[in-house]
């Protein structure tokens, strides 16, 4: 029978190290997608991951069950993710510092919808899509990125992205605009959907 | 509202916007059909995102990940690992204050949500130097015996990393 | 998603003084509290009106500490003073007990969950935390009793 994962986090805390062991292997493939979503290089995904669970465990008695445990380690992932990019790079500023972007050619408003939601090859698409993923994050900047991939693995809410990285509200709605538009250009650009020329927002 | 404006604000769920926020981008997106296609295109790619880093995930071999962990977890972070609850939070305290309680008979009770806890000190005569008693459901209090008097503290809130 | 609990607690330092004689159980017993704040960060050290606690707080983690308000009581038993805590909180101080070489108070805060009772000898100072620990920083009270 499965135990929930309060339950292991307080036999793991006991000094069970069984227990910590089965919510590593429970949550192992998540916190890679996110450390992969932040990291871009799968090598340096597994590495930062398996910090994760180390770090996640010299805090286990830091967690508090009103909190989703998940959320928890994917915090402590996306933290460890960020401290390895800034110490790789410390040179490329312009990968972790909010640089801003200049105005998009974006693809026409609607073609991606319109190519998801009617195509007959939809699912193909969509797979095609999910595919390159990776390889169009990895076009954002970093922070970009990380923003991005919590929100969307983690379904944060603004006051909690705002609240974890330490920026305005604000802040994360535009960062998050920009990660999305990006996005939806490069994918449009791979599925061959791309149509631009729309030009800047009015 | 223009376009660059309600564009941020495209992504949000319900709840997120105030009301003025709100009252805005549905007044703009009323007029907008640009903006409704890109409300469109952000709705079809919601989850292209997750699935697609899941499905990394999924076509790479874990089955030497758990071990990995494990090894770099040294043998003696195991033993005395911190104990769960008011005792964990007590011990905790003992690490965070410099100095360490004096004659610390602690008695904690063994209720659930209790502690109680009774430290006292008697003069060679028997005069009582100082006692404490503290009862509390959720701090862990500790005791610093000093020479101006006793010292009581508790629990941290949880306020973590 | 924090502890509810995370109330301010003040610390109530209560000095006593010796009682003179048998029936000064019964006679009011002067005693000063003054509500503190210990913090971890900031620069270390105490405000001249905390000099002669400095010596007793420099036993605990926190390192800068300022007072933050003081209550001069003449307490008889049983009977609460509150003492009130930036924030709006209060907390209560009862004289329990008065003797020849001893007081007992008894400290509670209703918002937190924590109550205490100390007895102390002549000469001697409370200083109690009334408030979990947060951002590096707590509420405390010091009792003395004699003013």
């Amino acid at each position: 029978m499965a135990l929930p994962d309060i339950e292991l986090v307080d036999r793991a805390r006991g000094g069970d190290p069984e227990a910590f062991r089965e919510l590593v292997v429970r949550h192992q493939r998540r916190v890679y997608a996110v450390a992969l979503g932040i990291v871009k290089d799968r090598d340096l995904a597994w590495d930062v991951s398996q910090e994760a669970f180390v770090r996640v465990h010299q805090h286990l008695s830091e967690f508090r069950d009103e909190s989703s445990f998940s959320t928890w380690i994917h915090r402590i992932t996306a933290r460890v993710a960020i401290d390895v990019l800034r110490k790789e790079r410390p040179s490329r500023r312009s990968d972790v510092a909010d640089v801003p972007e200049p105005v998009l050619r974006e693809a026409a408003p609607g073609v991606l919808s319109t190519a998801l939601g009617t195509d007959p090859q939809e699912t193909v698409l969509r797979r095609e899509l999910a595919a390159r993923l990776t390889e169009a994050l990895g076009q954002l900047p970093a922070v970009h990125r990380a923003i991005l991939v919590l929100r969307e693995m983690d379904g944060l809410s603004y006051e909690e992205l705002a609240e974890r990285l330490s920026i305005p509200r604000g802040t994360v709605m535009s960062r998050l605009f920009h990660a999305r538009k990006k996005m939806q250009a490069l994918l449009a650009g791979y599925a061959g959907i791309d149509a631009p020329g729309a030009g800047g927002l009015s | 509202m223009k376009c660059a404006g309600a564009a941020p604000l495209l992504g949000s769920r319900p709840g997120e916007l105030d009301p003025a926020e709100e009252a805005a981008l549905s007044a703009h997106l009323s007029t907008c059909e640009a903006c409704r296609a890109r409300q469109a295109d952000q709705d079809a790619l919601a989850r292209v995102v997750e699935n697609g880093l899941l499905g990394e995930a999924a076509r790479r071999d874990f089955s030497s990940f758990a071990d990995g962990v494990m090894a770099r977890i040294p043998a003696s972070a195991w033993q005395g690992a911190a104990t769960p609850g008011l005792l964990g939070r007590l011990l905790e305290l003992f690490r965070r204050h410099r100095v360490l309680a004096t004659a610390s008979a602690l008695a904690p009770a063994l209720a659930a949500l209790a502690l109680y806890l009774y430290i006292g000190r008697t003069t060679g005569t028997g005069a009582v130097e100082f006692s404490v008693e503290v009862t509390s459901e959720d701090l862990a209090p500790m005791v610093l015996d000093t020479s101006d008097g006793p010292i009581i503290l508790v629990g941290e809130a949880s306020d973590g990393t | 998603m924090r502890s509810a609990w995370a109330a301010a607690w003040v610390a109530v330092a209560v000095l006593l003084l010796a009682p003179a004689a048998a029936e000064a159980a019964d006679a009011p017993l002067p005693v000063r509290i003054r509500v503190l704040h210990g913090s971890r960060q900031g620069t270390p050290g105490v405000p001249p009106g905390l000099e002669d606690l400095r010596g007793q707080l420099s036993a605990t983690a926190y390192v800068r500490w300022e007072q933050a308000g003081e209550v001069q009581a003449s307490m008889v038993p049983k009977k609460p003073v509150p003492v009130s805590l930036p924030g709006g909180e209060s907390v209560t101080v009862t004289l329990i007990d008065s003797r020849s070489g001893a007081a007992t108070f008894e400290v509670s805060a209703p918002s937190s969950r924590t109550q205490s009772r100390v007895t102390v000898a002549p000469g001697k100072r409370i200083v109690q935390q009334v408030s979990a620990e947060r951002g590096g920083s707590a509420w405390f009270v010091t009792i003395r009793a004699g003013g």
